[in-house]
């Protein structure tokens, strides 16, 4: 099909009322200058015969004068005198119209008949009164006269006449049937026009009934296809507005169906099942979902009830939530049920349903929410778990935003502090421990409590009613919809402080009451012992010197405790301060030398230039443990070595012995209390069990790591690390912390006090 | 040299002086209060005095103070022998004019040799 081209259709508009209008008007021009043209020859023939009146009256009037006069001659009647005035100035009067009348280009004609009328005129007015005073004779005699001389001037006006005559016709038309051939035209005009506009008239239905009329149809019989879903006619291939407008409406049916195509696509693949349902509530249609989510084939589905799928104890609630979308025909809510699957088993569903009432099929779209429900039900088993723990924590616990508001508080809080939730929500944390600096509302911020996670402070809290305590406080952050908040746990430990206070004391009574008579009976048998107070006998010098041994014993074992209650509940004191190694390391042999000796057992040790960040003395401790250990373990003419490493931030120091070695077994249990290879090495080699759980203790103080290697047979390498000293001198950091029996200043080198164990 | 040991039991104070006497070759001069100290201290013109700590009425502390407040005795070593130094209080008791520390039950071989290498240290 050849495509056809079309303007706008303002265009074809304007041509179909320009074209005609133009040749209406060209005819209308036409026959205006056609009855222009036919006025001025009816003016002109007018002229003409106007001028050939006046001439011929003229010319009478001059005529039937001439006659008067010759009357009045022959009959003497003055009436004719009369008559020749009357007729002389009715000449005259068409003279004068003449001249009137004349135009421009006859006025030559018009003056020379002028002149030849004056002469005619004082002729005839001469002629009158030459005849009114003769007698009849002489009037008789110049009559002839008269008429010969009157002829000639009559004649020369008549010439004159017919020459103008001549000139008029002339001017006025070659064709004397000019003005009837005029009168044709115009008819033949007015006839050429109607027809010209009929045929125009023909012409515009048919550029309008094909243009405009035929597409307009076709586009109307478009939308009717589309709405039975048939294929559309060709597109139009104007340009103008209606084959713009079928271009937007086969794009728009394109788009549709490929609306209509995806909507299927997401139909067949959707994860919910996509169903209609009809009046009955049976299902008309099922999307492939139903086989996955419920079970059943689509095809199982179609005319089978939907209430059938549902669980007896959630139908009458989805009956009646079906039955509120149907009679409400508003956009509903989704609600739940549970439907039963094929297999049996239950699955939740969340239905969202509309009732379409003209296709009087309820459409639903069923999704499955199995998971979250289980979800859902663990996060609320969750939530009672923490609630319950919450609720029931022994310990304090405020919940806090970034502003430190509170926010929640369990019941252990509410006791604590004598408030009701009510009344704390919302207020400052610092209302609870005004005599925390920190927590000042006015300086309060997240940092504040950024600063205080993963660490555990002593603070001062005050009750509701004013009684202050303290409590042990610390921070945990957890994130929420709502922003982070601050969880702090908060322990009132007003009763450990008694506790502490009771142990102190009780220390203090230990190490005094205990040591006061034992100071007496060491000091005692020592002087008996050494022979400070007269020679003993053998049997005596023997049971002094056991009471002596057993003595040092009992005051090592209580030295030992004391020291390592205070270690684990880190409240032994401390002095650390930068100093170089090797002394202490100088002391430590110094202090078992004579053990040593007694077991004969070389200790040898290296030096090093370094220094550690460190408690001298209890440095010296560690090392007499494991020196005195080494020794105790050690054969006889054996080697003991004192090892020195410096590593990049700490120094290691290896005691070595080359003894009978560590059970694999044990070795993980050396540093524990109480804890020694063999149950009867206390009894055979002495010691309290305590003193690697001691050295222990003081390493770790030390920020430090202790250890051991060993093999059955061949020895034990006991080692410890602690930091190196810093190259900053730095004031020594005292641990202001309860009592010690630290011996300081001077150590007392007691060369049998040792810790012996394993 | 001459000691003076004030102590308020008995037996610490003989250990003491058994240890001093016999084995240091020291002179020893006992009292059994802070009062009677100062005023023993007074009379004896001691070289240095081995005080006890924990005392009824009139403790280590308080006797050290009367002690440094008494003319004539006021620029006495003390030394302190004591069943409890808490490192804290060693720097206090230094301050106050202790010129060391040594601690209960004490070795009496060498308790001597101790209190003259303190003496000598300052």
């Amino acid at each position: 099909m050849k495509p056809q081209k079309h303007n706008s259709l303002s265009k074809v508009g304007l041509l179909i009322v320009g074209i005609p209008l133009c040749f209406q008007l060209t005819c209308m021009g036409i026959l205006g200058w056609l009855l222009q043209a036919q006025m001025e020859e009816m003016q002109r023939h007018y002229h003409v015969r106007v001028m050939q009146e006046n001439m011929s009256a003229m010319i009478k009037s001059a005529l039937d004068a001439g006659l008067s006069i010759a009357k009045y001659k022959w009959k003497g009647n003055p009436e004719y005198l009369k008559q020749f005035d009357d007729q002389i100035g009715g000449a005259k009067a068409a003279m004068n119209a003449l001249k009137e009348e004349g135009k421009p280009n006859e006025r030559e004609y018009i003056d020379r008949m002028s002149a030849d009328f004056d002469q005619l005129v004082v002729f005839s007015e001469q002629a009158r009164n030459d005849v009114a005073g003769e007698s009849r004779l002489e009037a008789i005699g110049s009559s002839i006269h008269l008429k010969k001389a009157g002829g000639k001037i009559l004649n020369a006006l008549q010439n004159d006449v017919a020459e103008f005559e001549a000139e008029l016709f002339t001017d006025a038309s070659e064709d004397p049937k000019a003005l009837a051939h005029h009168t044709m035209k115009i008819a033949l005009l007015i006839f050429g026009a109607a027809t010209g506009s009929c045929v125009m008239a023909f012409m515009v239905h048919r550029t309008f009934s094909s243009n405009i009329t035929e597409r307009l149809r076709i586009l109307t019989d478009n939308t009717f296809r589309l709405a039975r879903s048939e294929s559309l006619h060709p597109p139009d291939k104007g340009t103008d507005e209606i084959g713009h407008l079928d271009r937007v409406f086969h794009d728009m049916a394109n788009a549709l169906a490929e609306a209509a195509r995806k909507e299927r696509a997401v139909v067949q693949h959707a994860l919910d099942v996509i169903c209609s349902v009809d009046a009955e509530g049976n299902f008309s249609a099922v999307s492939p979902a139903s086989a996955s989510v419920w079970g059943y084939a689509p095809e199982e589905l179609v005319g089978t009830r939907l209430f059938e799928l549902v669980t007896p104890d959630d139908l009458a609630q989805t009956q009646l939530a079906f039955k509120r979308i149907r009679d409400d025909e508003v956009d509903p809510l989704p609600f739940e049920s549970k439907v039963i699957r094929k297999d049996g088993t239950i699955v939740h569903i969340l239905w969202s349903a509309y009732w379409a009432p003209s296709e009087e099929s309820m459409f639903c779209v069923a999704h499955d929410i199995t998971e979250r429900k289980l979800a859902e039900d663990q996060l609320r088993a969750s939530e009672a778990r923490v609630r319950s723990i919450f609720e029931s924590a022994p310990v304090a616990l405020l919940v806090l935003d970034e502003k430190g508001a509170v926010k929640l508080m369990n019941p252990r809080a509410e006791g604590m502090f004598d408030y009701r939730f009510e009344e704390l929500i919302d207020r400052h944390i610092s209302e609870l421990m005004p005599k925390v600096p920190e927590f000042d509302q006015a300086n309060f911020d997240r940092d504040t409590l950024e600063k205080n996670l993963g660490r555990v402070r002593e603070m001062e809290a005050i009750s509701h009613h004013g009684r202050c305590f303290p409590v042990e406080i610390s921070f945990d952050r957890y994130q929420t919809t709502e922003g982070d908040r601050y969880l702090a746990a908060v322990l009132d430990v007003t009763e450990r402080h008694e506790v502490e206070r009771l142990k102190r004391e009780f220390v203090s009574t230990v190490s005094h009451e205990l040591r006061t008579p034992l100071t007496a009976i060491r000091g005692s048998l020592t002087l008996l012992a050494v022979g400070a107070l007269g020679k003993l006998g053998d049997q005596a010098d023997k049971a002094v010197k056991i009471a002596e041994r057993n003595c040092l014993r009992l005051i090592n074992l209580i030295n030992d405790l004391l020291d390592i209650e205070k270690l684990e509940a880190g409240k032994l004191e401390m002095v650390f301060e930068e100093a170089p190694i090797v002394p202490i390391v100088d002391r430590s042999v110094e202090s078992v030398k004579a053990f040593a000796e007694q077991h004969a057992v070389r200790i040898e040790s290296e030096t090093a230039d370094v220094k550690v960040f460190a408690d001298s003395d209890r440095l010296v401790q560690v090392l007499v443990n494991l020196l005195s250990n080494a020794v105790k373990y050690s054969p006889r003419d054996g080697v003991v070595s004192v090892k020195l490493e410096k590593l990049d931030s700490a120094v290691r120091v290896d005691v070595i012995d080359y003894g009978r070695g560590i059970p694999p077994e044990f070795i993980d249990k050396v540093f524990e209390r109480f804890q020694q290879v063999e149950t009867m090495d206390s009894k055979k080699k002495g010691g309290t069990g305590l003193g690697l759980a001691i050295c222990r203790a003081i390493v770790e103080q030390h920020q430090g790591k202790i250890g051991v290697e060993s093999q059955i047979g061949k020895g034990s390498r006991f080692w410890f690390e602690v930091p190196l000293a810093k190259q900053k001198e730095e004031p020594p950091i005292v641990l202001t912390l309860p009592t010690t029996d630290k011996p300081t200043v001077i150590n007392i080198a007691e060369t049998n006090k040792v810790a012996e164990e394993r | 040299m001459k000691v003076l040991i004030i102590d308020d039991e008995d037996d610490i104070r003989s250990v003491a002086a058994l240890s001093l006497g016999i084995l240091g070759g020291v002179e020893v001069v006992e009292a059994e209060s802070g009062r009677d100290g100062i005023s023993k201290a007074a009379s004896e013109k001691p070289d240095v005095i081995l005080l006890d700590m924990m005392m009824p009425e009139m403790d280590g502390v308080a006797t050290l103070a009367a002690l440094r407040n008494t003319q004539g005795v006021e620029s006495i070593p003390v030394i302190f022998l004591t069943a409890r130094a808490m490192s804290s209080e060693v720097e206090n008791l230094k301050r106050m004019g202790a010129k060391g520390i040594l601690t209960k039950p004490f070795d009496p071989t060498i308790l001597a040799t101790q209190v003259k290498a303190i003496l000598e240290a300052n």
